[in-house]
């Protein structure tokens, strides 16, 4: 093909000029996501993915807990597509989103040092006093879920720590500062060897749903929506199984 | 020439604290102050904000002391490690204390494996990361004080025949009591407006390591109103230390 080497060539000066993304159409549009933290790998890959498909598009990232994110879409923060780990962060900036859809789904385990040395069974174990149990705060998505599995185990538990978001509980664990913690059970995969899990039984567990949106105050109005869109495509919801995340 | 940054760079620094005034919630003030989660906050802050201050005068006045009359190889290389707190990101602090004194850390696993001591989660690993961001602030002040302090009257006690502990605790501590104050107030000031280290190291739970700013911190994304009233209380306390030392001592 003799056109090539002059379009890679074009494609290497776009790339040098600025720095990120492959110039292909007339117009090169940069979305800004931002996402719940327990996306994180899920959504870099997705985005890699998004260009390849979309390859006037490229997507950034910033990735925080839900709650924090919301705040940021209140304060106007320039952004272009809102993905949260809950419906409640997403209600509070209803009125700045558009075109709102569920996308993936998550639920709740036990982390604990590799091996499970404390030898904890179930969240009926985390009521000893003498374990070191770390969850989410209780304003945060993470915290809440953990709230809600403990209550319908039936199990009191008083925790050492809450924390901002699902990784550092998740963190906590892998450090050995606390024995255990209730995280999200797609955050396992970031720890790899350096924890392990304990299932949470369905009838005890609660069913997360991710909500993605656009937002209306952003420039690409169009191009937000064809991305929230996408993420339930045949590609995307492949990616997002392959991190753990059961999709609609 | 000079009026017009000048006036620039104060409206910057007073502008923020003004939107903190005008957006605070005055007429439900009283109420969300007297909330127990609040008081909580309030008490552990200045609790472990005055304990660290303590711990850094058990140990900072002697280092300071050292630095200033001491002359030892590797001086200036301990003096630059004496500071690296006052550079560092708290946060980075707070990782490197988990590192040495959390429960797997270098020191920290034979405190909890001899004493079953473990200072995470506890108001004491508060106390330690709050020592450890301000304990700068108090040995440059007295080392300084130190430094200035004449010589002679330390020189007059020895040939008096004073031991070196009680010409420091009876000539050199008098002379350099209004920079220990100085150090004392903005060591304290320091570790009362602690955040990174402490949320890093310490955790986060009401009561026992939640301190003011992490309060703030996490009472913004649920209720921002409540994070302007406990600004506004740390505010307070900063502009009541800073206006009693600038009567009292020269900064």
């Amino acid at each position: 093909m003799p056109p090539m080497p002059r379009v890679a060539a074009l494609a290497a000066a776009a790339l040098a000029l600025t720095g990120c993304g492959i110039a292909s159409g007339d117009e090169r549009i940069t979305l800004n996501v931002l996402a719940a933290s327990s996306l994180t790998e899920a959504f870099e890959e997705l985005g890699t993915a998004y260009h390849a498909a979309a390859r006037n598009t490229t997507v950034r990232f910033e990735f925080a807990g839900s709650q924090d994110l919301a705040m940021d879409v209140q304060e106007r923060e320039p952004a272009d597509v809102l993905a949260t780990a809950d419906q409640a962060s997403m209600d509070t900036v209803a009125d700045k989103v558009t075109g709102r859809r569920a996308f993936a789904y998550n639920s709740m385990t036990i982390a604990v040092a590799p091996g499970n040395p404390r030898h904890v069974q179930g969240l009926s174990s985390l009521a000893d006093r003498r374990l070191r149990v770390v969850v989410g705060g209780p304003i945060v998505p993470v915290g809440r879920y953990a709230t809600q599995v403990l209550a319908k185990a039936g199990v009191a538990v008083r925790p050492r720590s809450e924390e901002a978001d699902s990784r550092t509980v998740l963190t906590r664990v892998r450090t050995g500062a606390a024995d255990a913690g209730i995280v999200y059970v797609t955050d396992m995969r970031s720890a790899g060897i350096a924890a392990s899990s304990v299932p949470i039984p369905v009838q005890q567990n609660v069913t997360v749903t991710y909500f993605a949106a656009a937002l209306r105050a952003s420039a690409h109005e169009e191009a937000a929506r064809a991305f929230v869109s996408w993420l339930r495509s045949p590609t995307a919801t492949a990616i997002l199984r392959k991190y753990g995340f059961p999709t609609p | 020439m000079l009026v017009l940054p000048a006036l620039i760079g104060l409206a910057f620094l007073v502008l923020p604290l003004l939107g903190l005034l005008v957006r605070a919630p005055w007429s439900t003030l009283g109420t969300r102050l007297a909330r127990p989660e609040i008081l909580d906050a309030l008490r552990l802050s200045l609790l472990s904000a005055t304990l660290a201050t303590l711990l850094c005068l058990l140990v900072g006045v002697p280092l300071a002391w050292v630095l200033a009359r001491v002359d030892f190889p590797g001086r200036r290389l301990v003096r630059a490690l004496v500071t690296v707190p006052l550079v560092l990101p708290p946060v980075v602090g707070g990782v490197a204390l988990l590192l040495a004194l959390g429960r797997n850390g270098l020191v920290g696993r034979w405190l909890d494996r001899w004493f079953g001591l473990t200072l995470p989660f506890t108001t004491a690993g508060v106390v330690l990361a709050e020592a450890f961001v301000a304990l700068p602030f108090l040995v440059i002040s007295v080392e300084g004080a130190v430094r200035a302090a004449d010589l002679r009257y330390e020189d007059a006690a020895a040939t008096l025949g004073a031991s070196r502990w009680t010409t420091f605790r009876r000539v050199t501590l008098p002379l350099i009591a209004p920079g220990v104050g100085a150090g004392a107030v903005l060591c304290w000031a320091r570790a009362l407006g602690e955040f990174g280290a402490t949320i890093t190291f310490a955790g986060n739970f009401p009561g026992r390591t939640q301190t003011m700013p992490l309060a703030v911190y996490l009472a913004l994304e649920n209720d921002p109103q409540a994070a302007i009233v406990l600004s506004l209380v740390l505010l307070a306390v900063s502009v009541v230390v800073l206006a009693g030392l600038r009567g009292r001592w020269v900064l």
